[in-house]
């Protein structure tokens, strides 16, 4: 066998390996970066530590002062509070009245997912499985344009559209549908003089603003469906709606409960919408908002905001059992 | 004689693209027939056309006699094995293999039965609580055989059902997927572009390119008497001649081709008579493939042809190395002229 490499070759080769080792030692911005090269867990470490602090302090720590607030009670004559450990607050958050606050907070939290889940599944499912190119850029525009302009304006404009001189109401008369809207609106709990002004206009409102949150992750859940796991079962013999029913379903129902954790939660805390639409009964939020504003009653405030912590824990653990974070 | 599957002129555009051109041929009851082709040559279309997946643009397609242009999959008699085996990921070994009788409503009892025997025909009794996301992928491959074949079709359609297996495997799972067509009698329709595959496996074979089919045949007859120079090129090795290389050798105007296993090399006094070809040529790289070796020989003025011979020590070829002249020579029986 002849040999291959040249003498010149091998030179070229010694010069290259010389200048390597040389590199680094020149400045002090090289002997840094390969310092840190070496010990990728110090890198780490020096990367995670501010959000780690930002979330450990701030966060948890904000967190856990709130919760010990709860524990605090209020002189009633005086409105001091009394720094001392003490199951009062609660024993009047578990007071009848406070009761329906949060009933009436989780009862529309749950209807307004429920109602989102059934509205956002189409949706989705069309822009996951038939809407391609431009058809899909423009959904998702659509869903996602409400999200770029401000909640404020968007909450008001619904007030104007749902009130008794808005413009649902101009349309049910001129489609002479008014009888319509008044045996709503004559309903029990739910009516009211407008839909401005009663739960069913908060619901509306409610499942409007947070559409959004229960679309994506479904779309997404069904975007990573194989459409060979469809035409497997249709080939199997399974008509179109048994097919959805065994499996685009069950495997789409992650990103479903993944949605509603978004629009559960934020129902549960929020306070704009039903301090401008609905009738003027308190939500949670407003009942925390009220009570460390005005009443100056920061330990009951404190104890009402435990409460959705309390009910999501609840909802977070069902919804792992239910496969919802290996959507995300 | 029966058909198990018919295309009568069957086209299939999207949009512009035409992935069938009017394709006509019929599978018989009972045959391994497969379909061999480059990807984008139309042999998956075919195969979801009867599937019923996609219907055609134009033309007829019958499935054991009936037209099956208004029947949705789901009432076709006729189960596929998917290229990506398509298991459901959230049912286990058993919900899967018992999917389809449970769809059509078959009692428990039967269908757990069914499943047992099926999971024994693929050889995985031992699993029927995993996941498929448990499974290796020659495992997978077997339950989605097993879930097709539970339906006890008439026509399996497989579709590349080998591609992501080892070589190793994939051998195996060839003779497996052969004994089991024998052993079951039904009708296999399988895609494939792999022409080892698809000559070791199938009664008959189309060869399809560009949305047409150029030859069917026994693999022996597509092999030894290749319809077209794409056929030749496409399944096996061949040499190919252009007309003006095939005047200067054998005096023939015509284009031909040679299996490189159908030249050797002769001594250098050989000459050409009536039944044999010589050419004076150089050998330009030897490559060792154990059994065998493959020569790269250049003739005639920059053709190179390539010879493949079995590894003998004693053998002319065992003697050559790159950059040294030889001789090749061929019979003529052996090479195949084309008409175009």
């Amino acid at each position: 066998m002849p040999t291959i490499s040249p003498p010149e070759d091998r030179t070229t080769h010694h010069a290259a390996g010389d200048r390597i080792p040389s590199l680094p030692p020149t400045s002090l911005v090289g002997r840094v970066s390969t310092f840190l090269y070496h010990h990728p867990l110090l890198l780490l470490l020096l990367f995670l530590i501010p959000p780690l602090l930002w979330l450990g302090v701030i966060y948890l720590g904000a967190l856990g002062a709130l919760l010990m607030q709860s524990f605090f009670s209020i002189d009633e004559f005086s409105g001091v509070i009394n720094r001392e450990f003490t199951l009062r607050t609660y024993v009047e958050l578990f007071t009848p009245a406070n009761m329906d606050i949060v009933l009436r907070t989780v009862l529309m939290a749950g209807a307004v997912t429920l109602a989102s889940a059934l509205i956002a599944f189409p949706i989705a499912y069309y822009m996951a499985r038939y809407a391609r190119g431009r058809v899909k850029a423009l959904l998702y525009l659509a869903v996602m344009l409400p999200l770029w302009s401000s909640y404020l304006v968007r909450v008001y404009s619904w007030k104007l559209i749902l009130a008794r001189e808005g413009i649902l109401n101009w349309a049910f008369a001129k489609l002479h549908l008014l009888w319509l809207m008044d045996a709503v609106l004559a309903l029990p709990v739910v009516g009211g003089t407008s839909l401005s002004v009663s739960y069913l206009g908060t619901f509306l409102v409610f499942m409007y603003i947070w559409m959004p949150y229960m679309i994506l992750p479904i779309q997404a859940a069904l975007e990573r469906v194989p459409v060979s796991l469809i035409e497997a079962a249709s080939d199997l013999g399974a008509r179109p709606g048994v097919a959805f029913r065994t499996v685009i379903l069950p495997l789409a129902f992650p990103g479903v409960v993944a949605g509603s954790i978004f629009t559960f939660s934020l129902t549960l805390g929020d306070y704009i919408i039903p301090g401008i639409i609905g009738s003027s009964r308190f939500f949670i939020g407003q009942a925390v908002y009220s009570h460390q504003g005005l009443a100056g009653n920061i330990p009951l405030a404190a104890a009402f905001s435990v409460v959705p912590i309390v009910i999501m824990a609840f909802y977070l653990s069902a919804a792992k059992k239910l496969g919802a974070f290996d959507a995300l | 004689m029966d058909f198990a599957v018919r295309f009568e002129d069957v086209c299939r555009y999207y949009g512009k693209v035409r992935a069938l051109d009017k394709v006509s041929f019929e599978v018989t009851d009972g045959e391994f027939f497969s379909m061999l082709g480059p990807s984008g040559s139309g042999k998956t279309t075919s195969l979801r056309l009867i599937a019923g997946f996609e219907n055609a643009t134009a033309g007829k397609i019958f499935i054991h006699g009936q037209e099956a242009r208004d029947v949705p999959p789901y009432e076709r008699n006729v189960n596929t094995v998917f290229q990506d085996y398509a298991l459901f990921p959230h049912m286990t070994v058993l919900e899967n293999v018992t999917y389809g009788l449970k769809v059509k409503g078959v009692d428990r009892k039967t269908y757990t039965r069914r499943a047992n025997e099926m999971l024994a025909l693929v050889k995985l009794e031992d699993m029927p609580a995993r996941r498929p996301g448990q499974l290796s992928g020659g495992q997978r491959q077997r339950i989605a055989l097993a879930r097709a074949l539970i339906n006890e079709p008439r026509v399996l359609l497989l579709d590349e059902p080998l591609g992501a297996l080892d070589l190793k495997l994939r051998k195996q799972m060839q003779v497996e997927l052969k004994a089991l067509q024998r052993q079951l009698g039904i009708t296999f329709i399988y895609v494939t572009h792999d022409q080892d595959e698809a000559l070791s496996m199938s009664d008959r074979l189309a060869v399809f390119r560009d949305g047409r089919i150029e030859q069917i045949d026994t693999p022996a007859a597509i092999y030894e008497t290749p319809a077209s120079r794409f056929v030749a090129d496409f399944v096996g090795n061949a040499n190919v001649l252009g007309k003006s290389l095939a005047v200067a050798l054998t005096g023939v105007s015509q284009a031909c081709a040679i299996r490189p296993e159908k030249l050797f090399f002769a001594s250098g006094n050989a000459s050409p008579d009536e039944d044999l070809v010589t050419a004076p040529g150089k050998v330009i790289d030897v490559h060792y493939h154990g059994a065998s070796s493959r020569f790269t020989v250049e003739v005639g003025g920059g053709h190179q042809l390539i010879l493949i011979q079995p590894n003998d020590e004693n053998s002319r070829a065992a003697a050559l190395t790159p950059d040294q002249s030889c001789v090749i020579a061929w019979r003529r029986k052996d090479a195949h002229y084309f008409a175009t």
